[in-house]
């Protein structure tokens, strides 16, 4: 995919963890947008619900010293993805702007990339998508819902970049800043996430990026993460 | 020209990359097709008409601005309102999930009255004329004053159930919102005389030392507080606030706090007031603030000096004595800092004394009305509904005593009373966006209480605990569906006017509470007819409203940036309205989402504070911890451990869920599923002890047990909680809901029944903070 020159945007996010309030907005705004269905208590206990953001909580230390870290955690659409390398099918594409898709039809659902994700952010779908009584009526008219038996995962919102360049062609002009923004990003009260374009020095993204409070997940694997967090706490 | 096969792939990936975004995959499911019940989860077609409607949230009381997206007559979205000042385009799982309110499987589709036990369709007519009937009748016979409504209701709904209420004669209005929203609010009409509230200037705060239960969670306007933890902590030139968090259980709040500071439940006051004697030994208090606003500060500090010496306040609070010296001068030497002491959602673990305490402790250090401290948001200035008119029978009604001596707790005091306090019966019981029931934990022993009311009336859009319960059921739209007004301020206490305009028609036959009250009142006749002439809320509301357009003070909701150069303009004198004619002002409030005044008079002394000496009032907050004003009593009962009553060896700690407080829109199951998360605990009630206490009693993680106090018992899960102090058991405490969808099966509201109704002194809440249980397996 990466034989064209590079054209365009670097899509990526930064999650300050010390405005973070771990409200899980981003976590139902992302579901309401992307026509998660919500799960079954007993999907839930059996650790399948979907969750394309999810709150990650990691509890150290005994009483009285404890810390709790609460960390929201969407894909990390890796520059050198693990998953993609492990799909049978190619159902698993890193884009010209580092999205990494997932294309439901290829899929077979030998969750290899489930599997071979350290973030652990590729879900299943074990059941068909449901929603009680009326709920089906809310559904986002810009994402289609996912069929039983594919594995699906966050796509940075990948209909909004689609809207926001439709609309730009269509008045003959560029993508302008801003104009393409996660629904995670959107809902956040207090402006913790931020989605920009990383190699645009001048983005709000870029520049957190640079903080030295700046870090990402596991970083030694190699995966080269494009959702950075920013540490809690002085610095 | 030949296709290579390199070239063929390509393009298919292309395609394939396409097709993944693409809605046409809705039709392109696997064999297995969808069952009926997914029918309808199809989205509308795309290029279907769009539109957004500006409105303001319902679902709690914080206010948040939203915008609803709609295609082809659904409601597909909601997102935050970027021009509206409390929450500045952030919206929290409540209101995002919003749409799944107006479409929830629980919602009452028309009517029903009890027949044959059982809840049956009615037309609106027949409902009303019994309704009516009832009331009538109860009034000739002059009992009106046993009927009791519980509002969960704001703005002018709540208005239009006081003038009800008035004009037919009963001193029954009863507060309806989960929990006992009035701890610092009472703290400050004690104190100060104002009946507003505190808002607390997090923006300009530099340490802030939050009480009780979290503030994060559980906010007088949870959005309107996070954003002003994300101000305060990376988003200002004046560097990050640090907050310190006191509290028995490691909160979601207290986890991003720069320190917990962990306490027995029930004590914050106390611990205030070791930090208060500190203060004053040290001679660190703003002796300035209090010479000029404080009045009868010395028999406080007398007290203070007396009885809360370190050694004593460590012993009853489990805070150490180190870091009782050390917050002391860390909360006095840093300028500006604020104690929070609101918990006005959350489960009632700090009594009026407590939030007196807590109120005190910022006054001696000069935090009150000023930056970055509490500051008393001014009202908005609205004009007031006519005066109305009352008879005799009113005035007999109205003079009654009011039931529970008028405790602001409303589900509690009217358990009380129905158990046996009462000094007369509850005759008619209206559920007026309010779901006691459930309040009251939805147990057996709540339930016969309110069985004993006759007739039972639920407004709720929702089949909730009580509307099963009720004999009458008259459902109001859901909230995206109708008008209502939402005055509130910021966290920096400028007023605010949000307006909710119905975003779809309503999908039932529902209709607007308020609108249907004014019709029964108009049916009783006499005063309470002229009382209510309303046949349209919106009438009511632009009538109220026009009190803004005659002050010309503020603006509609306008960009942030545009919130400096209004305050310049008023602070100079000038007027900085951006609406014309009242017709004007009103299609621009609508379109914005409302109106607001981003002004804040540091100098309005007068309107701060109304106590009759026009200072600030320690003489309550003395007097309760001093009964009998001699100063030679043992310490109050604030300052003295309560025993375990024997059998329940463990302290019981409720907190609140994330914004899970609002009872506004049914339990839904995306906000559900997050409930817990940061336990991986959800869809279930748990309850929470730390690793000694669970060795101690031979539990493991995950067993089923028992949780049981003098009041009460409930099954739970047990967790097994690093963050929980050894003695302490805590419990979540949400909506809380009978058994009913899949997804509902379980709320954790049950554990208030572990509290009973709490029988405090009049306007106390303290008995919350008070309760014992005992664990065992089940």
């Amino acid at each position: 995919m990466n034989e064209r020159p590079k054209a365009g945007p670097r899509w990526g996010m930064a999650i300050d963890l010390d405005r973070c309030t771990a409200c899980q907005a981003c976590s139902t705004a992302c579901q309401m947008e992307n026509n998660i269905p919500p799960p079954t208590p007993e999907a839930a206990a059996q650790r399948r619900a979907i969750r394309w953001m999810d709150l990650v909580p990691y509890l150290e230390g005994e009483f009285p010293r404890v810390k709790l870290r609460l960390l929201p955690r969407p894909c990390m659409h890796c520059d050198n993805p693990p998953c993609i390398k492990v799909c049978p099918v190619g159902a698993t594409v890193k884009g010209q702007d580092g999205i990494v898709a997932q294309v439901y039809p290829r899929c077979i659902g030998c969750r290899y990339c489930t599997t071979a994700c350290p973030y652990t952010v590729r879900y299943f779908n074990w059941y068909e998508p449901s929603w009680p009584g009326d709920l089906g009526q809310a559904l986002n008219p810009d994402v289609s819902v996912r069929p039983k038996g594919v594995v699906e995962k966050c796509t940075f919102c990948h209909h909004r970049l689609q809207k926001a360049r439709d609309l730009a062609a269509a008045e003959k002009r560029e993508l302008g800043p801003g104009e393409y923004n996660t629904a995670c990003a959107e809902a956040c009260p207090t402006q913790a996430i931020v989605f920009g374009d990383l190699d645009d020095p001048h983005s709000e993204v870029a520049r957190m990026t640079r903080s030295p409070r700046a870090f990402r997940l596991l970083e030694d694997l190699g995966t080269e993460p494009k959702v950075i967090y920013l540490r809690e706490g002085e610095a | 020209m030949t296709l290579r096969r390199r070239d063929f792939l390509k393009a298919m990936q292309t395609a394939a990359a396409a097709a993944a975004f693409s809605p046409l995959l809705t039709s392109c499911r696997g064999p297995d097709r969808p069952r009926s019940r997914v029918a309808t989860a199809v989205p509308p077609p795309r290029g279907a008409p769009e539109s957004w409607v500006v409105s303001t949230c319902g679902a709690c009381p914080g206010g948040c601005g939203i915008r609803a997206r709609l295609v082809a007559g659904r409601l597909v979205g909601i997102a935050g309102n970027p021009l509206h000042p409390v929450n500045r385009g952030g919206l929290c799982p409540l209101g995002i999930s919003g749409a799944h309110a107006v479409y929830h499987p629980d919602r009452i589709r028309g009517p029903l009255r009890r027949s044959g036990g059982e809840l049956r369709p009615t037309s609106w007519d027949e409902a009303l004329s019994t309704l009516t009937a009832r009331l009538r009748d109860l009034r000739q016979r002059g009992l009106s004053h046993t009927v009791a409504l519980l509002d969960g209701t704001r703005g002018l709904s709540r208005d239009v159930a006081a003038r009800f209420l008035g004009a037919y004669g009963s001193p029954n209005h009863l507060g309806g919102r989960p929990w006992n929203d009035v701890t610092a609010t009472e703290a400050m009409r004690a104190m100060q005389g104002v009946e507003t509230g505190a808002a607390y200037d997090l923006e300009n705060a530099r340490f802030i030392l939050a009480f009780g239960s979290g503030w994060l969670e559980g906010a007088w306007s949870p959005v309107g507080a996070a954003r002003a933890y994300g101000i305060a902590r990376r988003g200002r030139k004046s560097g990050r606030v640090q907050v310190v968090q006191v509290e028995p259980r490691l909160s979601v709040s207290a986890a991003h706090a720069d320190e917990w500071v962990p306490i027995q439940p029930g004590t914050d006051g106390v611990l205030a007031l070791g930090l208060m004697h500190m203060v004053l030994r040290e001679g660190l208090e703003n002796r300035q603030f209090l010479d000029q606003w404080g009045f009868g500060f010395d028999w406080l500090r007398a007290l203070v000096l007396r009885d809360y010496h370190p050694d004593a306040v460590s012993e009853r609070t489990g805070v150490s004595v180190a870091n009782i010296i050390r917050l002391a001068r860390q909360f006095a030497s840093t300028r500006p800092a604020v104690a929070v002491g609101d918990d006005r959602n959350g489960p009632g673990v700090q009594s009026v004394e407590s939030g007196m305490a807590i109120h005190a402790l910022n006054a001696v250090v000069g935090a009150v009305n000023s930056p970055g401290g509490v500051l008393t948001p001014p009202g908005v200035p609205l004009d007031p509904l006519p005066a109305f008119g009352s008879d005799e029978r009113g005035a007999r009604g109205r003079a009654a005593p009011p039931l529970g001596g008028g405790r602001a707790d409303g589900p509690s005091a009217l358990q009380a009373w129905l158990e046996g306090a009462g000094s007369y019966p509850v005759n008619l019981l209206v559920a007026y966006g309010s779901d006691p029931l459930a309040m009251l934990g939805g147990g057996e022993r709540a339930r016969v209480a309110l069985r004993k009311v006759p007739f039972v009336v639920s407004f709720s859009a929702f089949l909730d605990d009580t509307a099963r319960l009720a004999d009458l059921v008259l459902p109001d739209h859901a909230w995206l569906e109708r008008w209502q007004d939402d005055p509130t301020f910021t966290s920096r206490g400028f007023p605010v006017l949000g307006l909710r305009q119905p975003v779809l028609k309503p999908r039932h036959d529902t209709r607007h509470a308020a609108e249907v009250l004014a019709e029964v009142g108009r049916g009783v006749g006499g005063p309470v007819a002229e009382a209510l002439p309303w046949r349209d809320f919106q009438e009511v509301m632009k009538l109220s409203a026009r009190g803004i357009h005659r002050s010309g003070r503020g603006a509609l909701f306008d960009v942030p940036e545009a919130e400096a150069w209004v305050e310049t303009m008023e602070r100079n004198g000038w007027r900085a309205t951006n609406f014309g004619s009242f017709e004007e002002f009103w299609a621009g409030a609508t379109a914005r989402g409302g109106w607001w005044d981003p002004v804040y008079d540091f100098g309005e002394r007068r309107r701060v504070l109304r106590t009759p000496s026009g200072k600030i009032d320690f003489g309550p907050l003395a007097r309760s911890l001093d009964p009998r004003g001699t100063r030679k009593e043992p310490a109050s009962a604030m300052a003295r451990a309560p025993a375990a009553p024997s059998g329940y060896p463990l302290k019981l700690h409720l907190y609140p869920l994330l914004f899970a407080f609002g009872d506004d829109q049914g339990p839904l199951p995306l906000v559900q599923d997050l409930l817990g998360r940061e336990l991986q605990e959800s869809w279930s009630l748990w309850v929470e002890i730390g690793q000694s206490d669970a060795r101690a009693l031979g539990l493991e993680d995950g067993a089923r047990v028992k949780v049981e106090s003098e009041e009460g018992a409930v099954e739970a899960r047990l967790k097994v909680y690093a963050g929980v102090q050894p003695g302490v058991a805590a419990m979540p405490v949400g909506p809380g809901g009978a058994p009913g969808q899949a997804w509902r099966r379980a709320m954790p509201g049950q554990a208030a029944a572990l509290v009973g109704p709490r029988h405090g002194p009049t306007g106390s809440a303290s008995a919350a903070g008070d309760a014992w249980v005992r664990i065992r397996r089940a």
